[in-house]
């Protein structure tokens, strides 16, 4: 942990915790999905795309005929699992089924994180005072929606405290954003 | 000001009626044909009357012209669309009884969202109802939710929510909160409460506050609330009205509502008695329903946990006591209705140490300190972290104090200039080196992670299955996915046929374009047989077989070319153009050139042959051409 982080935890007691990562990959080759899904163990096959699923981190890579691939369910801190996993896919791929895979243009998409504040959030006097930020409709959700600016984060905040955060690219954002925004949680 | 232009007058006179404007002076006519909104007759030559002009409709940018052509549609594409959608909202509006304003607003709010084109792809109907329900809440006629248009429409309301949404982000619009108490009076006139109507829906606006103020609403649809408060107001004058008529007309579903009352009958204001309530605002709020739900859940938990000790639930109370006081205080700006808090009398309670709450049971939890500060500072640091309030005591927060940051940043700048000084030193580059060097090392160590190495092969191998295997899978997906596999073939089958009729019709337009009297091939040596072969008399001035050998093989008539050449005296350039048409093996412009090249010494030559030639060449044998053409070529040798 990061001396930044701890600071957040030592003022808020509260530090997001990751849910989710999306990131996507290209192999850089057309793959032959056929060969694949019927040679891998783990592998699923709709006719768009495969989905390949990997036990120990929990995660699933999407891999498509033109050699992208997504890869979701990483919680891990850094990129590492979902590198992992990529990983294992390509030289699935590569090795065993004697296609010249690359690894290349790894990027992360969004990262999802939660946390709960453990107090009531008064979504009415947040809609009221930060209007342009956020949209309240209790008709539709219930939860309030913040479109933080700086860091570019989108907040789902709901009556209990519990705040997701998504949208976010790197995860500083994630970590972050209690840091410079507390001013929006006080009720 | 208008002058004059023939002799500078400033007095003009405007008739409107003819809408020109003359000078006083020399009469000369300064203006004319101006757009008058008046209206005129004139005679036609049949001598009846007949209304001159022409028509202009609001928000139209062209005049429609009455005549004998009548109208004939000028109006842009877009007017249309928003001419339509103005129909439409009018319908709506008509239907739900909305006013004229409210239609203006949403057409304006219609024609903003084309502009934006925000109607592709989406259906107008749908826009027109956002437009129509954004405008609603812009002029303070709330009265009306979304899912009443949803109802209007036959369209799911999430459909519409999320049109609305996003027409709320696109055209960056700042709408007013809705309140459950706007949908009260119309949900209680629908409920027929007769003359007693206002009365009830008082009542009903009354618990509705009394709702927001312990927390029930927040996160809640507003027809669950307006429900409840509504079943609550009914029966608190003497209407009988069930659960299920009010679900009929907030359409909420009756577990919602009951979970609303259940939740109604744990706050204090629930236990009030009928005048009571009518008469007593208690001032005490309430954590959210669920958040004490939530919160009791995670207590018997903790007891369970820590075998039931009883110094938590006692410590818990007091955190709670004052986390309520300071809301009490807080919020009274807010309320209308504030009878004097009875909370002030209460005995002051304690400051608190934060710290206490990290030590004993509640050690390492995660809520500590920051939540539950005492009172004192709340109204000072309302809108300042927590964590940023300067506390005396307590040695953590120190660290976090404004002053010590202050501190903290002169420390990082001296010591930054001390470390950049320090680097430059020869020690400091030593440093330096033996810190890139580990950079490197570093690096080198992701590369060959990136490189696909270092994985399990065992793993690896675990995850490939056996031929057996694979036949199995393969036979299952097959089977799996026959309806797919049979669509894709079929889709295949008439993709190839459709590339066959593309590329027949792109091979005509092709044609097109070219002389219709030069048939075309991909070579010049192809163009030439085919226009032959289209029409074998083009001229009776050519060898037709002499032309064919001559593309056939180009090795043959490089010889007989330079012959040609030292024969007839071609002159230098021709000559060049000759050759490369042999390298170029008859393809392209260059061979084209060739063909009128070695076209001129056989028309110099033909005219000797010529007799034999025409004779031949009419009729029409090449075989015979062929040879006379040779014979001819051999007596000129």
């Amino acid at each position: 942990m990061s001396a930044a982080q701890q600071h957040i935890t030592a003022v808020e007691g509260i530090v997001p915790t990751l849910q989710n990562i999306v990131a996507t990959v290209n192999l850089d080759c057309c793959l032959d999905l056929k060969t694949i899904a019927f040679h891998a163990r783990n592998a699923e096959y709709s006719p768009q795309a495969i989905i390949m699923r990997i036990r120990d981190s929990k995660t699933t890579a999407l891999i498509f005929a033109s050699g992208k691939m997504v890869i979701t369910g990483a919680k891990s801190e850094d990129n590492r699992v979902a590198t992992g996993v990529t990983k294992v896919c390509a030289h699935c791929a590569e090795v065993r089924l004697s296609f010249d895979a690359k690894f290349a243009e790894f990027k992360i998409q969004n990262i999802v994180g939660s946390c709960d504040g453990k107090f009531p959030i008064h979504l009415k006097g947040l809609a009221y005072s930060h209007g342009q930020f956020n949209s309240y409709e209790p008709e539709l959700s219930p939860r309030l929606i913040y479109r933080m600016l700086k860091p570019k984060v989108v907040l789902l905040i709901f009556v209990l405290g519990k705040i997701v955060l998504t949208g976010a690219k790197v995860q500083t954002f994630i970590t972050s954003f209690l840091v410079g925004d507390s001013w929006i949680i006080p009720r | 000001m208008t002058v004059c232009t023939d002799c500078g007058g400033t007095v003009i006179e405007y008739d409107a009626a003819a809408g020109n404007g003359f000078c006083v002076k020399c009469g000369t006519v300064v203006e004319e044909n101006t757009i008058v909104s008046e209206v005129t007759f004139g005679e036609t030559s049949a001598g009846a009357a007949m209304v001159q002009g022409s028509y202009v409709g609001q928000g139209s940018t062209h005049a429609r012209m009455s005549g004998p052509f009548g109208n004939r549609g000028s109006s842009e594409s877009r007017e249309q669309t928003i001419a339509n959608a103005s129909r439409r909202i009018q319908n709506f509006a008509a239907v739900l009884r909305l006013s004229e304003v409210v239609c203006l607003a949403a057409t304006r709010l219609y024609t903003l969202a084309v502009e934006h084109k925000f109607t592709k792809g989406r259906k107008s109907n749908n826009v027109a109802a956002v437009c129509l329900y954004v405008a609603c809440r812009q002029k303070e006629t709330r009265n009306y939710m979304l899912i009443d248009f949803s109802d209007l429409l036959q369209v799911n309301v999430f459909e519409l929510g999320h049109i609305y949404l996003q027409l709320v982000q696109t055209l960056n619009l700042k709408l007013p909160l809705v309140d459950p108490s706007h949908y009260i009076s119309r949900f209680a006139a629908l409920l027929e409460f007769g003359e007693e109507t206002h009365k009830v829906a008082t009542d009903a606006v009354r618990l509705v506050q009394r709702f927001d103020r312990d927390w029930v609403t927040r996160g809640r649809r507003p027809a669950g609330i307006c429900g409840a408060a509504l079943l609550l107001a009914a029966r608190m004058n003497n209407f009988r009205r069930s659960v299920e008529e009010i679900v009929q007309v907030v359409k909420i579903a009756d577990t919602t509502l009951k979970k609303r009352l259940e939740e109604f009958k744990k706050t204090p204001s629930g236990a009030l008695t009928l005048a009571d309530f009518r008469t007593v605002w208690l001032d005490e709020e309430m954590d959210p329903p669920a958040f004490t739900k939530g919160k009791e859940k995670e207590e018997k938990e903790r007891e369970e946990a820590l075998n039931g000790p009883k110094g938590s639930p006692k410590k818990q109370k007091m955190k709670r006591k004052s986390k309520r006081k300071r809301r009490g205080s807080e919020s009274e700006g807010e309320d209308v209705e504030t009878a004097p808090p009875p909370e002030e009398i209460l005995p002051q309670i304690p400051m608190i140490d934060p710290a206490l709450f990290n030590q004993g049971i509640l050690a390492g939890t995660p809520e500590s300190a920051p939540l539950f500060y005492p009172d004192e500072d709340e109204e000072v640091y309302a809108n300042i972290d927590p964590a940023l309030r300067p506390t005396s005591n307590s040695i953590s927060s120190d660290l976090n104090s404004p002053t010590a940051a202050v501190t903290e940043e002169t420390v990082d700048q001296a010591l930054a200039e001390e470390v950049a000084s320090f680097l430059q030193n020869n020690q400091g580059s030593l440093l330096s080196e033996a810190l890139d060097e580990a950079e490197q090392r570093r690096q080198a160590q992701f590369a060959e992670v990136d490189e696909l190495l270092g994985l399990d092969e065992d793993e690896l191998d675990r995850f490939i299955l056996t031929e057996d295997e694979v036949k199995i899978k393969e036979r299952v997906w097959v089977e799996i996915n026959r309806d797919y596999l049979e669509a894709l073939a079929a889709k295949g089958e008439q993709a190839e046929t459709g590339a066959h009729t593309k590329s027949r019709k792109r091979r005509k337009t092709s044609t097109r374009p070219r002389d219709e009297s030069m048939p075309s091939g991909s070579t010049a040596a192809e163009s030439v047989r085919n226009l032959i072969k289209k029409n074998p008399k083009y001229s009776k001035r050519i060898n037709y077989d002499a032309l064919k050998d001559l593309f056939v093989d180009g090795r043959q008539v490089v010889p007989s070319l330079d012959d040609k050449d030292d024969l007839y005296t071609m002159d230098d350039k021709s000559d060049g153009e000759g050759m490369m048409v042999l390298e170029e093996g008859g393809g392209g412009i260059g061979s084209q050139r060739s063909v009128t090249t070695t076209r001129l010494p056989r028309e110099e030559q033909e005219e000797q042959g010529d007799e034999r030639e025409d004779e031949e060449s009419e009729k029409g044998d090449d075989h015979v051409v062929d040879i006379g053409w040779e014979d001819a070529y051999e007596q000129e040798v």
